[in-house]
């Protein structure tokens, strides 16, 4: 907004506005026009300064016509007042550009505009002689309108209606200079009546012409608003509908609670409760007969993309298990490749962990890395299995063989394996303490009676509880295997 | 003495060139690494200068994003044989057990926990 203003005010169309020209731009009219102006000046002083300057220097020019016409016609102490108002503006103008003082400077001016033309109303006998003289102070309280504020500008027109009064007053015993004669005096009168007409006219068109531009630039920022407020609510559109596409995918592709209980000897409960800005998690249960291999995962980030990956990761694995790929590390090895050029095909940095569990009947074989894998014994003791040891993240490098690495478990009856992405232990609370694998592992072996489906609505019970108001900064998956 | 510095309400990030030692402090919740590619870029200027020192011990906090980005800085570290020290404390729950999977990547990484 206001590099709109300043542009404005040092354009030359301002400058030449009294003569309501389009002049080409003259350097040295525009250094004369801000001579007075400092670094500290807002745009409306720069403009106000420039303005009163060119047109104080203007009026000043055409005084030697003046004081010239009434030495001609033989009233030269009327012409006294041209002349004094001349000496007197320049005297002024060169302070001002000296001392920067615009307070003094409009005050000393509209003071000569006021009290020049009084003076040669007086020495040349009045209303009628002077032919209507005192319409030229009328320009002051304009001035003061213009360059002082509407409130001074009152003071100065009491000043003038008092000096019309004084002067109505004392008109009878005026004394006439004799040598005007009454064609010379018509003259004047014309001229006394269109000049300051002229220039009254000249100063509300300038303020008409502020006015319609600062409408022209107000309307032009609003149209900008709306436009823009517009892209942003097609953007917010996008967004939404982006982050529910991703929500969709993410709940359409993983196992449905139906295809669980058909998975045989075992007791699986799987949830995933998306994040407002839905992240990747992924985890799924594939089994051909009594082969059951179980995946759980997290791509980094949220959103459309991250998604994306873990659809390509459950596709991916899907395929191998599907393959009769049953070799966990090289069933992990393709796995990689394949995101990890796909992945570079979208031109993503997205990568993830990953882990899976093959489920044989008397034990579980962990590969790849994630979160630990709690595995709740039948003789209530608990064992958290690191697995940074046994994979990468997954995308993003090409080759990770030399990472993979397999862990072999005993599974009996009674055990519960208790998988879950961070976004369970790392989900905080209104205070920002997070919930943390102790308190999971504590809910866990409080309900190790129940049901898989009863031990995972448990935790989830009691980590939304822990949660309370605060925001659910990432994607919580659960997924529970008991041995029955 | 030169410091390039991110700072944000629960994060800050400084990279003290004279030094060459870069200081993560705070708890890192970004969401992507569109978001974290200040701070890799802090790392990476860090790693680009000669050995660096990365000073964990005031990160209380990094999310899995965050943990890809040192992946990504120490696989760097590794292709352009880059000396990379991270300092780390045995108080914060996260490091411990990311920090050494970085030495996975690079053994040449030196991992200090205090």
């Amino acid at each position: 907004m206001s590099s709109l203003f300043a542009k404005a005010a040092n354009e030359p169309v301002v400058l030449s506005l009294p003569m309501d020209g389009r002049s080409a731009p003259m350097p040295w009219l525009s250094r004369l026009a801000f001579a007075g102006c400092t670094d500290h000046d807002s745009d409306e002083v720069r403009r106000q300064k420039a303005v009163l300057t060119i047109t104080s220097l203007a009026k000043c020019s055409v005084c030697p016509m003046w004081y010239g016409a009434y030495y001609a016609v033989g009233a030269p102490l009327a012409a006294l007042g041209p002349i004094v108002y001349q000496v007197l503006t320049i005297l002024n103008v060169l302070v001002f550009f000296r001392r920067k003082d615009f307070s003094t400077f409009r005050n000393v001016q509209t003071a000569a505009i006021l009290l020049a033309p009084w003076w040669m109303h007086l020495a040349l006998g009045g209303y009628r002689h002077s032919a209507a003289l005192l319409l030229w102070p009328l320009l002051a309280p304009l001035t003061a309108l213009l360059f002082h504020g509407s409130r001074q500008s009152l003071y100065w027109l009491s000043a003038y209606f008092g000096i019309l009064a004084l002067s109505g007053a004392a008109d009878p015993w005026l004394p006439v200079p004799a040598t005007i004669g009454p064609r010379m005096n018509l003259v004047f009168f014309c001229m006394n009546l269109m000049m300051p007409s002229f220039i009254a006219y000249l100063a509300v068109r300038y303020y008409a012409r502020l006015v319609e531009r600062e409408k022209q630039v107000q309307e032009r920022l609003n149209a900008e608003i709306v436009t823009l407020n517009r892209r942003l609510a097609a953007e917010n559109v996008r967004l939404g509908a982006e982050l529910d596409v991703t929500r969709r995918l993410q709940a359409m592709v993983l196992p449905k609670p139906a295809e669980l209980a058909k998975v045989p000897l075992l007791d699986i409960a799987g949830c995933m409760r998306p994040a407002e800005q839905v992240g990747g998690d992924y985890y799924d249960v594939l089994h051909i007969g009594s082969r059951i291999k179980i995946g759980i995962g997290d791509v980094t980030g949220h959103g459309l993309e991250a998604g994306l990956v873990m659809l390509m990761v459950q596709s991916i694995a899907r395929t191998l298990h599907e393959a009769g790929e049953y070799d966990p590390l090289r069933f992990l090895r393709v796995l990689n490749q394949a995101v990890y050029k796909n992945v570079q095909r979208i031109q993503s940095d997205k990568s993830l962990s990953l882990s899976f569990i093959d489920v044989h009947s008397d034990r579980i074989v962990l590969s790849g890395q994630h979160e630990d894998v709690l595995l709740f014994r039948a003789d209530r003791t608990v064992e958290r299995i690191d697995t940074s040891e046994l994979g990468f993240a997954i995308g993003m490098e090409e080759d990770v063989s030399a990472f993979l690495a397999t862990r072999e478990l005993g599974f009996g009856s009674g055990d519960c394996v208790v998988l879950h992405t961070d976004g369970v232990t790392e989900a905080a609370n209104a205070a920002g303490e997070i919930y943390g694998i102790d308190r999971l592992c504590r809910v866990v072996q409080s309900m190790r009676q129940g049901s898989a489906a009863e031990i995972q609505a448990a935790v989830l019970d009691d980590l939304m509880s822990y949660i309370g108001s605060a925001r659910i900064r990432d994607d919580i998956s659960l997924v529970v295997i008991r041995h029955p | 003495m030169a410091i390039h510095a991110i700072s944000q309400d629960s994060y800050t990030a400084t990279w003290n060139t004279q030094l060459n030692e870069v200081t993560l402090r705070g708890e890192l919740h970004l969401n992507d690494t569109t978001e974290y590619a200040p701070i890799a870029q802090l790392l990476e200027s860090g790693l680009g200068a000669g050995p660096v020192l990365v000073d964990l011990r005031g990160l209380t906090f990094l999310n899995s994003s965050g943990i890809s980005m040192l992946m990504r800085l120490a696989i760097k570290a590794r292709d352009s044989k880059g000396k990379l020290l991270l300092r780390g404390s045995k108080k914060v729950p996260w490091q411990s057990k990311s920090l050494f999977n970085l030495r996975r990547i690079c053994s040449e990484i030196r991992i200090e926990l205090e």
